[in-house]
């Protein structure tokens, strides 16, 4: 049965593979130039091993078999992320994207982002994420008529940080961040040691268990995202947790799972609370923390007695300092930055104006993000 | 917030990790043309990560950290870790590899189906 269907499935992949190039946009936009040939290698690389696992006919015992079927479905696998992912953002991007690209030029210029320029794309479905298979940003299609989500992009542009390692250019940052996970591990081992010896139910050490885990595969990533999130933008990163929260999120003091994904908010914004305190915004802190504490009290969201023990403040606070570090050493421009920031100074404005005069504060960003953002928001 | 955010960012190191263990895996079979260099040193990478707490590859470390989340037997990563550094995979170091090779591939089509869907 699999010498036929891997015949059969691989050719018809190989053709879609090949079809698929055909639907990059001709001339690929300046700003998608590297997608563009990001996309052809990849297409051409997988097309080289199907035809690889396809024509090898010394495939015969079940292991064999068993790799062939690993290798397909990997490869199918790549073809579907460059069609749905990167094609995809290509071939419905519109004059927007540009607009786009060169609101990311602006923002990385004003904090020296030390790496390239991931791509942007209007596609996501699925509020602000990146790519890093394909560096490509995915913003959702009116969001860059608003600002207040806005600072959220400072966030993703972390993440391609942390792909880029054996580069001079993230040490720092990468070398900060290995440093908080060996205060976390140290942490978490300390703490299930504890546990073992001590008379408590397995669900807790389980809880314990999958925090530790958590931490290690994602959740330090998610806070050194926000981190330098905060470094970057200021307050105004706060003020964007606490109104993504606010519309979307679940409970600020959820307990860990298995698998999940990202921090509770509540521990993201104690460490964004903290970083507004490391650049000397402590007023701006105070007022977004007494926001934020009636907004937890309204939803009746309240603290768990153990909850420290899977988000623990000093370790939290170490990190912060740490991230901080490393955020300079990679030679980028804290908040507040110069007077000619503008895109970071207006995305703050917008925080200040938006508590002040709430009434008014639809037709100001109107005007400000149509002066700011021209042919995205046309 | 839904698991989008960091899934999309996640992929790419499964798929590293992946694509590097078929490879080796596929040399260990005589069909040596599949596996570089590279694809030897991140598996190897990988199995040591796993053996150990913690391991200095931010992207092994992660990777490990997400299989070790899975119920059962732990197996001896150490004795597979030497049977890589000198390309002599018996038996043994074989079975634990090609079940190491599915649980990448589970992970991986768990993922995409995540972002496929865009919620947890």
């Amino acid at each position: 049965m699999i010498e036929s269907y891997i015949q059969g499935a691989t050719s018809q992949l190989i053709e879609r593979a090949m079809a698929l190039k055909g639907e990059i946009p001709k001339p690929p936009k300046m700003e998608f130039q590297a997608l563009a040939n990001e996309c052809r290698r990849r297409i051409d690389e997988s097309i080289k091993e199907l035809r690889a696992i396809r024509d090898d006919r010394d495939f015969e015992d079940p292991e064999d078999e068993t790799l062939r079927l690993l290798e397909f479905r990997r490869v199918a696998a790549q073809i579907d992320r460059v069609e749905n992912a990167a094609i995809a953002a290509m071939a419905r991007s519109t004059e927007k994207e540009s607009a786009v690209a060169s609101l990311l030029c602006q923002i990385t210029k004003e904090i020296i982002y030390p790496i390239e320029l991931p791509t942007a794309s209007l596609l996501s479905q699925n509020y602000f994420y990146v790519n890093t298979d394909f560096q490509l940003l995915c913003i959702p299609l009116m969001e860059l008529h608003f600002l207040l989500h806005l600072p959220d992009i400072y966030h993703e542009l972390a993440h391609p940080l942390f792909r880029a390692e054996d580069d001079p250019r993230t040490k720092g940052w990468l070398d900060a961040f290995r440093q908080a996970q060996r205060l976390i591990s140290a942490y978490f081992t300390k703490q299930l040691v504890a546990l073992e010896s001590a008379r408590t139910t397995d669900t807790i050490r389980l809880a314990v268990s999958d925090a530790y885990k958590s931490w290690q595969c994602r959740w330090m990533e998610e806070f050194f995202c926000d981190l330098f999130g905060v470094f970057s933008v200021g307050p105004a990163f706060a003020w964007a947790h606490l109104h993504l929260h606010a519309e979307r999120g679940r409970n600020a003091f959820q307990l860990p799972r298995r698998f999940s994904t990202h921090p509770a908010d509540a521990p993201r914004m104690t460490v964004m609370l903290d970083a507004l305190t490391v650049l000397n915004q402590g007023k701006s802190a105070a007022e977004v923390e007494t926001k934020w504490k009636k907004l937890l009290s309204i939803a009746g969201q309240t603290e768990p007695s153990d909850f420290q023990r899977y988000y623990p403040k000093h370790v939290l606070r170490e990190c912060v300092e740490q991230a901080f570090e490393g955020f300079a050493a990679m030679g980028c421009k804290p908040w507040p930055g110069n007077d000619t920031d503008a895109i970071r100074r207006t995305l703050n404005e917008a925080w200040q104006r938006f508590w002040t005069a709430p009434q008014s504060f639809a037709a100001w960003e109107k005007e400000v993000t149509e002066a700011l953002i021209p042919s995205a928001t046309s | 917030m839904s698991s989008i955010g960091f899934d999309s960012c996640f992929y790419d190191r499964l798929d590293q990790f992946s694509k590097s263990l078929n490879h080796v895996l596929l040399a260990s079979k005589g069909k040596m043309d599949f596996a570089g260099e590279a694809d030897w040193s991140q598996t190897l990478e990988l199995v040591k990560t796993l053996s150990a707490e913690d391991g200095n590859s931010l992207a092994a470390s992660s990777v490990a950290a997400c299989l070790k989340s899975r119920p059962g037997v732990s197996p001896k990563w150490e004795v597979v870790a030497q049977a890589l550094e000198t390309r002599k995979l018996d038996q043994g170091a074989l079975k634990t590899l090609f079940a190491l090779a599915w649980s990448l591939d589970e992970e991986r089509a768990a993922v995409l189906m995540r972002m496929r869907q865009g919620h947890d």
